[in-house]
């Protein structure tokens, strides 16, 4: 081996790789000898820096960055503790204005029509409450008191957007709750009842929208 | 596990040693904790930087953090560079120091604060972080030739540095 193939080894050589070529060679010669010692030497106190390091970061460094971390990287639709609450104080607010809201003429068009229809809501066929003619009421109550021992499974009709409701947004959430409905409370949703009585109640489901008001209604029987 | 806890398991296990890299390369605990902190955040706020197929998480902080603390160097020039064209491979001193003494580490230290950062680097990384040439190649984006010359080099400017005051 030449010394300037040592040159080449030396560092390997000092860095803890044996290479018995070197080892022959600096036996010959003392100026390499004596840069592999060099060599050496430095790898120790290099050796030295590594494991007498003590230096760390702050603990405060982590608190910071895991703080930072959940404001970032958090959970992106978390539900605030209030909405519950609130969209059941909503709803108690839209129930509240459906029964005392004042009593208007039952006349006018069967169904609401829909300015824009909601991509949310389906697009129901015109929903008919009207007082059946007087035969086909008898047959009906005939069915009704057949069928009343065994409860009818309960049927929904689709929903029908209420007139001068905003249109619902694709995006917006919407809540869904069951009211028990007057005949005046099916009006002011825009339901007018033909002949119906005083004391008419039935079951319906209101779409209440993001800000509380109700959007759509469907009958439930 | 949560990203959470994910985040933390991997600041505990890399900040160290990022840490002291960059102590290392910038001679300044201020500048180590702002260049881990930087390099951490680039983390948070990019993880699609961090591409496992190109390689472990290890090497990636390291390199965010090169690049954090060479800009750190080029902003705050505080160390005066030893010349590059230093001539290392003196072998007329005889060993006349134990580089492993307390004050001798110190004179060290300084040695390696003042080499040009890409020397700097390869002494750091290979030498004190015991790197492999590979993961430092990666580290330093260079060929391993490069990591090899440049530590060879670095090598032998300590070696003057330190001959100069009769340390080896």
């Amino acid at each position: 081996m030449s010394c300037d193939e040592f040159r080449e080894k030396v560092m390997d050589m000092a860095r803890g790789r044996d290479d018995a070529a070197v080892l022959d060679h600096v036996r010959e010669c003392e100026e390499c000898q004596r840069a592999l010692l060099n060599q050496r030497t430095l790898s120790a106190g290099l050796r030295s820096i590594s494991t007498n390091e003590t230096a760390a970061p702050s603990p405060a460094l982590e608190a910071q960055l895991l703080a930072r971390f959940d404001v970032v990287r958090g959970p992106r639709f978390k539900i605030p503790r209030w909405t519950i609450p609130a969209l059941a104080g909503a709803a108690a607010l839209v129930a509240a204005w459906i029964f005392l809201a004042p009593r208007q003429p039952l006349e006018g068009p069967l169904t609401g029509s829909p300015k824009a229809p909601s991509p949310m809501v389906a697009v129901a066929p015109p929903l008919q409450v009207s007082s059946p003619a007087p035969k086909a009421a008898r047959r009906r109550a005939r069915i009704i008191k057949a069928t009343r021992a065994t409860p009818a499974p309960e049927t929904e009709a689709p929903f029908i957007p209420i007139p001068y409701a905003t249109p619902l947004d694709p995006s917006e959430r919407v809540e869904i709750v069951r009211v028990n409905l007057s005949a005046t409370g099916l009006a002011s949703l825009g339901l007018r009842v033909w002949g119906a009585q005083p004391d008419m109640r039935v079951n319906a489901e209101l779409i209440l929208g993001e800000n509380g008001l109700a959007r759509a209604v469907r009958l439930v029987q | 596990m949560t990203d959470a806890n994910r985040f933390a398991k991997l600041y505990r296990q890399h900040s160290v040693r990022i840490f002291r890299f960059a102590l290392q390369m910038s001679g300044s605990p201020a500048a180590a904790e702002e260049v881990t902190q930087e390099t951490f955040l680039t983390l948070m706020d990019r993880p699609d930087l961090f591409d496992p197929a190109r390689g472990e998480i290890g090497p990636f902080l390291f390199g965010v953090a090169r690049n954090l603390v060479r800009r750190h160097l080029e902003r705050d020039r505080k160390f005066e560079c030893m010349d590059d064209n230093a001539d290392g491979f003196s072998t007329n001193e005889d060993i006349l120091g134990d580089l492993t003494r307390r004050e001798n580490i110190q004179a060290l230290k300084d040695a390696i604060l003042v080499l040009p950062p890409k020397y700097r680097e390869a002494v750091v990384l290979c030498d004190l972080h015991e790197m492999s040439y590979e993961a430092a190649a990666a580290v330093m984006e260079c060929p391993v030739g490069t990591v090899r010359s440049r530590l060879n080099r670095a090598r032998s400017m300590l070696l003057a540095k330190l001959q100069a005051r009769c340390l080896v």
